[in-house]
This record gives structure tokens, sequence and C-alpha cells, in this order.
């Protein structure tokens, strides 16, 4: 007997149930959930502790490592409620993952949950994890050639936050061909350049999380 | 390397199908990848018959044809014995 069986099956990547059901779970409670994509020291914490003094009445953060939890201890010396899970030598954060950790992790009064993933700018392009956006950083000492080349982080972001703009003096970056790279890539996406040690573009970042927010209806 | 966790919804679907016909192996797997998934055709291949060890896919090719979009689509299985 040979046989062909025509499927046209669509195939989700696993865990996608898992993030469905997370989404659901955020919605009903209230809470708004970005999720932080960028290389090994893009300077990811960096911006959420410049963002901390701002939401720290009504945010929370989950930091994803590999080990340790340096990350969740900067951000609640800046103030701001975290939890940490630490993947063991996964490449990125997966749903389950959350999932799991949530069981630990009150989220009472918070409206804010921002996931700052696993510093990879390939893997957590490809997960979702229950968020309603991803915001790509990417910093300018990295070089300017890096929207270019990763495009599908770019494709998978509501955003793009350029850090680390104070060193632009020091560095050999055109952020406008990062901008121009972006853009090519999807041309309406918002585009801010940031600076953690100056406050540069943290509030209009801020700001425009909570138009988010409020458009998409859960505040 | 998110190609693993693909491979394992390929070979669950797959699976699923493929215990209609008891005896039946299965040969070939279609399947059309959306190129904005960014999968690595080796990749996806080595890691589907490296869990399909054991299975009655254990020898199935595997054809991958990109396509436009973000979707990973089963085409067709082709089944023998």
């Amino acid at each position: 007997m040979d046989k062909t069986v025509k499927l046209e099956q669509k195939v989700k990547a696993k865990g996608h149930e898992i993030a469905e059901e997370l989404r659901a779970m955020f919605r009903q409670r209230g809470i708004y959930v970005v999720n932080i994509i960028g290389s090994p020291g893009a300077g990811k914490t960096a911006l959420l502790e410049a963002l901390a003094p701002h939401i720290r009445d009504h945010a929370a953060a989950i930091e994803g490592d590999l080990q340790t939890d340096e990350d969740k201890q900067r951000l609640e010396r800046a103030g701001l409620r975290a939890w940490q899970i630490n993947t063991s030598g996964a490449c990125h954060l997966d749903a389950a993952m959350v999932r799991d950790a949530l069981k630990e992790f009150p989220l009472d009064g918070v409206k804010l949950l921002i996931i700052e993933n696993v510093g990879n700018l390939v893997c957590p392009a490809s997960f979702e994890i229950g968020e309603d956006i991803k915001v790509a950083a990417i910093s300018v000492t990295e070089g300017d050639d890096k929207p270019a080349k990763y495009p599908t982080a770019i494709r998978v972001s509501s955003a793009v936050v350029i850090t680390k703009a104070d060193l632009l003096p020091h560095v050999r970056c055109n952020v406008e061909r990062m901008r121009k790279d972006v853009h090519a890539t999807v041309a309406e996406m918002p585009f801010f350049i940031t600076s953690a040690q100056t406050g540069t573009g943290a509030k209009e970042f801020l700001g425009w999380i909570g138009d988010q927010a409020n458009a998409s209806g859960r505040w | 390397m998110h190609e693993l966790s693909f491979a394992e919804q390929i070979l669950d679907a797959v699976q699923t199908e493929a215990m209609k016909y008891p005896d039946a192996r299965v040969a070939r797997i279609r399947l059309r990848a959306g190129e904005q998934l960014a999968l690595e055709p080796a990749s996806l291949t080595f890691c589907l018959n490296a869990i399909a060890a054991g299975t009655s896919a254990e020898d199935a090719k595997i054809d991958i044809e990109p396509a436009p979009g973000d979707e990973l689509i089963i085409e067709e299985i082709e089944l023998n014995g």
C-alpha cells in the first residue's frame, strides 16, 4: 500500500497554546505585557532601570537569564518588583517557563508586566510567551548593521529602541542607517533613541507603551 | 534554534495521521515553511530525523518548500508498507 495523504495542516511552535492561555489570563487581569528582546549587553536591564522610577507603582518585571539573579537584583535596587527565571542554558524564554514562574510570582496590583528575554537577537523572536507586544532593544555599540542583519527580530517587534545613545560620539554608528533599515523591514515602525545614563527617550518610550495599552483596551 | 519546537509539533501531527494506517511507514513529509519563521531547512530536517527515531516516521524524507508569510504547513505525507 502506497498512499499520499493530503493534510494542509497548520503547525504552530510548541508552546503556542500555553502562550494563548497566558494572554487570556493577562487580559482578564488587565495586565499589559511587553517582551523585550535584544542581544546580550544591549542594555535591556539598564533601559528598565531608567524606566523604573516612572513605573514602579504599577509595573513589575520578569528577568530571563541562563544563570544568576543579578538583573533581578538590579531592578529591585531601582525600586521595581522583579522576578528571575533561569533557563539553565536555553537561549530564550518559552511560554511554559513563564507560566510555571507565574505560579510563584503574585501579580497583584501589576498593570504593566515587562519581560526581559534572554540576551539573544535570534531565538526569542520566534517564541510567543503571552506578550501583547515585543520590543527590540539594539545598542549603538553593537553596530549600525544589526537591524539589517536581524530582520526577523525587527519584523516580530512593535517598536525598536536604540540604547546607549550617549555613547554615539565614541562609536562608529550611524543611527540614521539603523532607522532606514528598520523602516525598510517595517515601514511604520516606532523608533526610539534612548540613553539609560542620561534618561533620554525614556518618557517618550513609556508614553508610547501607555498608548498601546490603552489602544488594546487593556487599561 | 527554534526548529526543535516546530519539529515536535510536526511529528505529533504526522503520527496522529499515520496511526490511521497501522501497518504503514511514513516515507515522506512535505512541508511549506513561511520565510518569516526563519526556519533553517537543514536544522529542521535534522531535528525531525532525530526525534522521529523509533517511530513510523524514522525513515521519512523531509521536503521543505519555502513560501511567503509566517505559516508552517504540513502539505501531505506519503505512506508505504
